[in-house]
């Protein structure tokens, strides 16, 4: 759990100081993106909590549902259907459950 | 042990990945990113083929222009250039309406209706022709291609004028009354479809101001020129690449 947010702030000082920047038409997959890595993220703590953490299935949700929705985004695009809505929806939707589990663990 | 810290490292990298997506993502100004719809895009790229045949006809005036340029420039190599200007003149002079001309076409009588019982909701306002159907019947004249138009022998010219002048309308500045024959010359099938077709304004007008139109397709239709000159008082010519 500290890891985890020591890690994001990490990354943003990171991000803020280095000097990566991409097209701006690409900034949807990114945005989907994230959300599909905070979802792994969130997964991952709970799994921590609960002891079932295994780092292949962290590693390969975090990249995958990454990679996954920013296809779907990539997709919908083409189609002219929002496709990217679908991944939002899951993601979103796991990341507060996530979330709830967490917190019903740390306030017991 | 080991396992929990080498998990650890790997949260801890893969957190740090996307808190760099993050930041990235937030350095982006995404005001200018908005969602575009599929109805945007059409109507863009309907646009932009609209602009291509815009330019398509530019180019092709520019060719017909350059055509003019050379058979002017050939007559002045022959020293002879009074013949080209002098058709030139008098397509210029058919085409404002400074000649006779005939052809075929279509005579329009436009006349007051037979109504004589007025009702509450039928007033005699309503039963009368008005200067704004000669202007709309001339107009539809015009759309499907009329290349002369008179009204009650009175030519429409570039300047030509239709007016509300009480019980009379005036053109070219003088009154001319109810019944009104318009001659157009033109495609006399197009020009008829126009008026009297199914969805032609002059079927609106007999439909439901119960006006008399008549029309009638004729091969040898006569229109006689406008006998007075247009003085300039106010316009000044450009010169050429002004």
């Amino acid at each position: 759990m500290l890891i985890a947010i020591l890690g994001i702030l990490i990354g943003v000082l990171l991000g803020v100081f280095l000097p990566i920047t991409y097209s701006l038409s690409y900034s949807t997959y990114i945005s989907v993106a994230i959300l599909a890595c905070m979802d792994s993220v969130f997964g991952g703590i709970r799994a921590n909590i609960e002891n079932t953490f295994n780092t292949k299935i962290f590693i390969s949700g975090f990249f995958g549902n990454a990679i996954l929705a920013a296809l779907l985004a990539y997709i919908g695009d083409r189609l002219g259907v929002p496709l990217y809505y679908a991944a939002i929806f899951a993601f979103g939707s796991r990341l507060f459950q996530n979330f709830a589990i967490i917190r019903r663990h740390f306030i017991k | 042990m080991k396992k929990n810290i080498f998990s650890s490292i790997a949260v801890l990298i893969l957190s740090i990945t996307l808190g760099v997506l993050l930041s990235s993502q937030f350095k982006n100004d995404l005001d200018e990113n908005s969602f575009v719809s599929l109805n945007s895009i059409v109507s863009l790229k309907n646009e932009i083929l609209k602009n291509r045949d815009e330019i398509e006809s530019i180019r092709k005036s520019i060719n017909s222009k350059k055509d003019e340029l050379v058979k002017l420039e050939a007559a002045h190599d022959k020293g002879d250039i009074s013949k080209v200007l002098i058709d030139e003149i008098d397509k210029l002079k058919t085409l404002t309406g400074f000649e006779d001309v005939w052809g075929p076409g279509i005579y329009i009588t436009v006349a007051d209706s037979d109504e004589t019982n007025y009702s509450e909701y039928s007033q005699e306002y309503y039963d009368i022709v008005h200067d704004i159907y000669l202007t709309n019947i001339i107009n539809e004249l015009k759309i499907e291609g009329a290349e002369a138009i008179s009204v009650n022998g009175q030519r429409i010219m570039p300047t030509s004028e239709i007016n509300c002048g009480g019980p009379v309308i005036r053109i070219n500045k003088r009154s001319i009354t109810n019944p009104f024959i318009i001659k157009a010359i033109g495609d006399p099938k197009k020009l008829y479809n126009a008026i009297s077709g199914p969805n032609g304004y002059g079927t609106f007008l007999k439909e439901y101001y119960n006006l008399n139109i008549k029309t009638q397709i004729s091969d040898y239709i006569y229109i006689s020129k406008h006998d007075k000159d247009i003085k300039f008082d106010y316009v000044i010519k450009t010169k050429e690449g002004e």
